[in-house]
């Protein structure tokens, strides 16, 4: 354990828990999901954002709108404000 | 009976196999949430008619969002009545994970159930093939493919669910909660032995309990759910985290990865049609067409059918001696009824048009791009469906408002829908227009000249559009202030629209409509005939008689109101009439003036313009009604809500009078005020 960590520091790569949300992901880039926030995250976490799974931003829209994500091998639509309570990870391709 | 419960997430295929299994005609739809109201069919099958299958609504999970989820969930938790006795598990196999959060909870109720994986051909594309022996194993119940478009595997289905062919797992293994929720949830087990396990953790993820627990339960719930969070769990997340590492194993277990998934034709197709550019323009381009279908195209057979029935009055005038009996036939029954069957074509074309667009799978598309706009005045994307249909008319408009999960945004959009220009205006706007506006009016902007007339007819749509804007804006800003919803869209795959159910669908619609406003329209011009013919009077002068009748007392009540409107009795009494239904305007106005088709036109609302127009003032001897007059009126029926089918929906759909009657008064007043403004403006402008 204590290796990985020195690893880390050696390389100045950003730290794997660094978390970003949703909306905050380029099109067609992949995240984990850490957190779901918000009044709504009952049903987000029901339609499957739940910790550790994976999420892909498949489509983002002009003016500010929706956000169309692919995870568990489907693909839904979110709002912009739903999609910024969950917190992700970035994950390398 | 013995009754089986077909229970599915949206869109899962649950329509479709309800319709197969039990062989009735009922609608599918391919966007989210069609299915509505509990619909219920015996099993197909000749010797076995005691199986009744039940149709749910779509639901995600047994945490019910929203009025149509609340239906299907009670149902199957035995709330209001008893418990079904088997259930049937709709599973799209191409969505097999978020399918089976549902399918976990529904196991755990205890009920014999049987699983029906459906679009496997769509898994198949994606490259995932499910292993039907190994979830039936993991689930603890069996599992079955059918393709019910196709037929494939029904007739064994059928036969299946006549020999009770379901299963219980007696010891559901998905419930694996962390010990914190296990103990609660069985601590709240232990001192409310009614509430089974899995409703109290379908309860426990909720901000607060679902109105139809009791007051014990409910506070059980909370105080578990109050328990969670001080031990820094969120339920609301924590619950589903927990099924969802049950889920992934399960699918680890039994879904087999065949060939990488491919793009499908679907996604090929957003890539124009959700464009961030290009998108704008296709949406734009379809509208167009749709509009331009209804008022152009449309107007043909239109024609047809003004042809039809003012040849229809022609004869009925040759045949009949002059009389009341012929004045009433004439102008009530063929001119009343016709004109509003002259609104046939149209409305069957935005019916069909709507099917098409529905069916293929665009229209979730356009909510997908309407959102941001619909969201900044305080509606949902999904609003865009039905306040579209409303085009036709407000009635299915507000029930097709139930796909809307957040009830704020329900609210909103069913509160606006009358303000969108229905087809039941139309005949009140072309008569207005006719009479009022003069064919030689015209705005000259440069070298184009705009038809007057025309322009009116555009001026009327935009202001009714601008002003449903307006008002939902108002009000999700103030009376309707709430945190806004899930947005939750699903996009369906596009798909070929099934175009001889959507004929006959917007047949039978328009058919109501015809049926709705011919009724009535007959029964109130008969009512109106008779009430501003008697009581006879002798020896009075004509103006004394008109004013003396039963209408004319009624109308000398509304009069004083209707005065800085520059309208007069007689029109307050066609207005009364169209709070019954805008249609009937035209009408009523016939039969209050006597109207009999005149020689030169025998189209009832050419004439009674025209009749309209030639009223002189008793007092003054110039004409009664001005150009103010007839601006007043049309921006009247823009705004009011003169609808009793829509009160009726109003009431239904919202439970109560509350919604009704504040949308009523509400439109009045707008009405009122609006007509005052444009009366002022016009006469303005026009001395």
């Amino acid at each position: 354990m204590h290796n990985i960590v020195s690893e880390y520091n050696k390389v100045d790569q950003p730290a794997p828990h660094c978390e970003c949300t949703l909306d905050c992901l380029a099109n067609g880039t992949k995240g984990e999901v850490c957190s779901v926030t918000g009044p709504n995250r009952c049903r987000l976490a029901e339609l499957g954002f739940s910790r550790g799974c994976e999420v892909e931003v498949a489509r983002k829209s002009a003016f500010g709108g929706p956000i169309e994500v692919r995870l568990r091998s489907y693909r839904v639509s979110l709002r912009v404000e739903e999609a910024s309570g969950i917190t992700v990870r970035a994950v390398e391709d | 009976m013995t009754r089986i419960a077909l229970v599915g997430n949206p869109n899962a295929g649950k329509t479709t196999l309800f319709n197969a299994l039990t062989g009735l005609r009922h609608k599918v739809g391919n966007y989210p949430g069609v299915t509505v109201d509990i619909k219920s069919g015996a099993l197909r099958g000749a010797d076995n008619t005691a199986i009744e299958v039940i149709d749910l609504p779509g639901v995600y999970s047994l945490t019910p969002q929203s009025p149509d989820e609340d239906v299907a969930v009670t149902f199957l938790f035995g709330i209001n009545e008893a418990q079904p006795d088997f259930i049937v598990n709709v599973v799209d196999a191409s969505n097999l994970e978020r399918n089976l959060f549902l399918s976990t909870q529904l196991v755990e109720l205890g009920i014999p159930m049987l699983v029906v994986l459906t679009m496997t051909d769509a898994a198949a594309r994606r490259g995932l093939r499910v292993d039907e022996k190994r979830l039936s194993t993991e689930l603890g119940v069996p599992v079955v493919s059918t393709d019910a478009p196709k037929g494939a595997g029904l007739s064994a289905l059928v036969s299946r669910l006549q020999e009770h062919g379901f299963g219980i797992n007696a010891s559901p293994v998905y419930a694996g909660y962390s010990p914190e929720i296990t103990s609660t949830v069985s601590e709240i087990c232990a001192l409310s032995p009614d509430i089974s396990p899995v409703l109290i953790s379908t309860q426990l993820v909720r901000e607060a309990p679902s109105k139809w627990l009791t007051g014990m339960d409910a506070e059980l719930i909370e105080s578990g759910r109050a328990k969670l969070c001080s031990l820094d769990i969120d339920p609301s997340t924590a619950i589903a985290d927990d099924r969802y590492i049950g889920i992934g194993r399960i699918s680890a277990r039994s879904v087999i990865r065949t060939t990488a998934a491919v793009s499908s034709i679907s996604e090929r197709i957003d890539q124009v049609a959700l464009h961030k550019v290009g998108g704008y323009f296709v949406f734009l381009a379809i509208i167009t067409l749709v509009f331009q279908a209804i008022f152009s195209w449309a107007q043909i057979p239109a024609e047809w059918i003004k042809t039809g029935i003012d040849s229809l009055g022609e004869f009925t005038k040759a045949s009949l001696p002059a009389g009341e009996l012929r004045d009433l036939l004439i102008a009530g029954v063929i001119g009343g009824v016709g004109n509003t069957v002259v609104f046939l074509p149209q409305i069957l074309t935005l019916l069909f048009l709507l099917g098409l667009l529905e069916d293929s799978g665009y229209l979730a598309r356009g909510a997908f791009l309407l959102d941001r706009f619909m969201y900044r005045v305080g509606l949902h994307g999904k609003s865009f469906i039905p306040m579209l249909s409303s085009f036709a008319c407000a009635v299915p408009g507000i029930m097709a408002t139930r796909t809307i999960e957040s009830g704020r945004e329900r609210l909103v959009t069913m509160f606006v829908i009358p303000l969108i220009p229905c087809t039941a205006r139309i005949p009140v706007y072309t008569m207005l227009i006719a009479a009022f506006i003069p064919s030689t009016a015209k705005l000259n902007i440069g070298i184009l000249a705009i038809d007057g007339r025309a322009l009116c007819m555009v001026a009327l749509f935009v202001m009714g559009i601008a002003m449903a804007f307006t008002v939902a804006a108002v009000l999700s800003r103030t009376a309707m202030k709430a945190a806004p919803s899930t947005f939750m869209l699903e996009l369906p795959a596009y798909k070929i629209p099934r175009i001889s159910r959507i004929i006959r669908e917007s047949i039978d619609q328009a058919w109501l409509f015809i049926q709705r406003a011919g009724t009535m329209i007959l029964a109130i011009s008969i009512a109106l005939w008779f009430l501003s013919s008697h009581p006879k009077v002798q020896g009075k002068s004509p103006k004394e008689y008109e004013r003396s009748t039963y209408a004319g007392r009624v109308g000398a009540l509304v009069e004083p109101v209707l005065k800085p409107l520059g309208m007069d009795w007689k029109i307050g009494i066609g207005l009364l009439a169209s709070v019954a239904a805008r249609e009937v305007f035209v009408a009523a106005m016939g039969a209050i003036y006597n109207v009999d088709a005149s020689e030169d036109d025998n189209h009832l609302g050419v004439a009674v313009g025209a009749r309209m127009r030639a009223q002189v003032d008793p007092v003054t001897g110039k004409p009664a009604y001005d150009i103010g007059t007839g601006a007043a009126l049309l921006a009247f029926f823009a705004f009011a809500q003169q609808c009793m089918s829509t009160f009726a929906v109003m009431r239904r759909e919202t439970n109560g009078w509350k919604w009704p009657v504040l949308q009523s008064v509400t439109y009045l007043a707008i009405a009122w005020v609006m007509a005052f403004l444009v009366r002022t403006v016009v006469m303005a402008v026009n001395t």
